[in-house]
């Protein structure tokens, strides 16, 4: 019996011959930027819970996000939101089994890659304006 | 026996995702709504803070989008487990956690969301 399954049976590819795409990369970022944002749903807990707890908690609250780790953390929780985002809303096309074609699926990636990248530089460069910092 | 079970558990597999496709359709909208008003309070006292959020309809598009994001991770989460986590006791455990996590967060961002709307 375990000779016959061993037997002649292709080899699958290794990992390392596997060339590199834009879907399988995006793949992967959705994955990593779900569980990101995941971890991040503690800081809109966070966040509510402060204002819910008064004025004290409040400043505390800020002055962790105004600091420059929570300001790069925010902008890693902005970042993982839209790319999610747009990346997500190519699965929902493909479940409708819209643009599967293959050069489709790939302009499609990286729009929503680029997409996801400027809107967050966009949301905070508002902000920044907002603040009268820019 | 083995055949109904299994049957079950395509049943339930199908109605996550099912869950999930739609909570990532409401949470298009849903997100976007977040991130503008996070912008439009990042950097600003607690009064307009408190004020925006204890507007009613705020509030409530504050947790539906909870909800959505909490019914949309606990699955994604539950997936993401299926895959790497192996061995049954820390299968199981992980996936505890997942919904105790899910749970945590929901009802601590909703009642925290309904004291500043209400002010219990
Ligand atoms: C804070 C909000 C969000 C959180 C915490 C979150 C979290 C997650 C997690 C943990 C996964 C599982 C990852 C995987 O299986 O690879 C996932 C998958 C997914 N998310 Fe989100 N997500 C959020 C927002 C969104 C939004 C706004 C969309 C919009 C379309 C979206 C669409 C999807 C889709 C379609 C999947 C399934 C991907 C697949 O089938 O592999 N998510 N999300």
């Amino acid at each position: 019996m375990a000779e016959t399954r061993q037997a002649a049976r292709p080899l699958s590819p290794h990992l390392q011959i596997y060339r590199f795409t834009i879907t399988m990369a995006m793949s992967i970022i959705h994955r990593i930027t779900g569980v990101g944002l995941y971890a991040g749903t503690l800081l809109l807990a966070a966040w509510l819970v402060s204002v819910a707890m008064g004025p004290d908690a409040y400043a505390s609250f800020q002055s962790i996000a105004g600091s420059w780790l929570g300001q790069l953390i925010l902008f890693g929780f902005t970042w993982a939101l839209l790319h999610h985002l747009f990346s997500g809303i190519r699965y929902l096309m493909w479940d409708n089994i819209r643009a599967f074609e293959l050069r489709q699926a790939d302009f499609i990636s990286w729009g929503a890659a680029v997409l996801g990248f400027v809107a967050a530089i966009i949301v905070w460069v508002v902000a920044f304006k907002l603040r009268g910092v820019l | 026996m083995a055949g109904s079970a299994s049957k079950g558990a395509v049943k339930s597999a199908t109605r996550a995702f099912s869950i999930q496709r739609k909570s990532a359709l409401a949470l298009i909208p849903l997100a976007l709504f977040l991130i503008a008003l996070i912008l439009a309070l990042s950097g600003t006292d607690y009064e307009t803070a408190r004020h925006y959020l204890g507007n009613p309809i705020v509030s409530i598009l504050v947790i539906l989008t909870i909800l959505a994001t909490v019914a949309h991770m606990r699955i994604g989460m539950n997936e993401v487990i299926e895959d790497y986590v192996h061995g049954s006791f820390l299968h199981v455990l992980a996936k505890t956690a997942n919904i105790l996590f899910c749970v945590a967060v929901g009802l601590g961002s909703i009642y925290a969301a309904l004291k500043i709307l209400i002010g219990f």
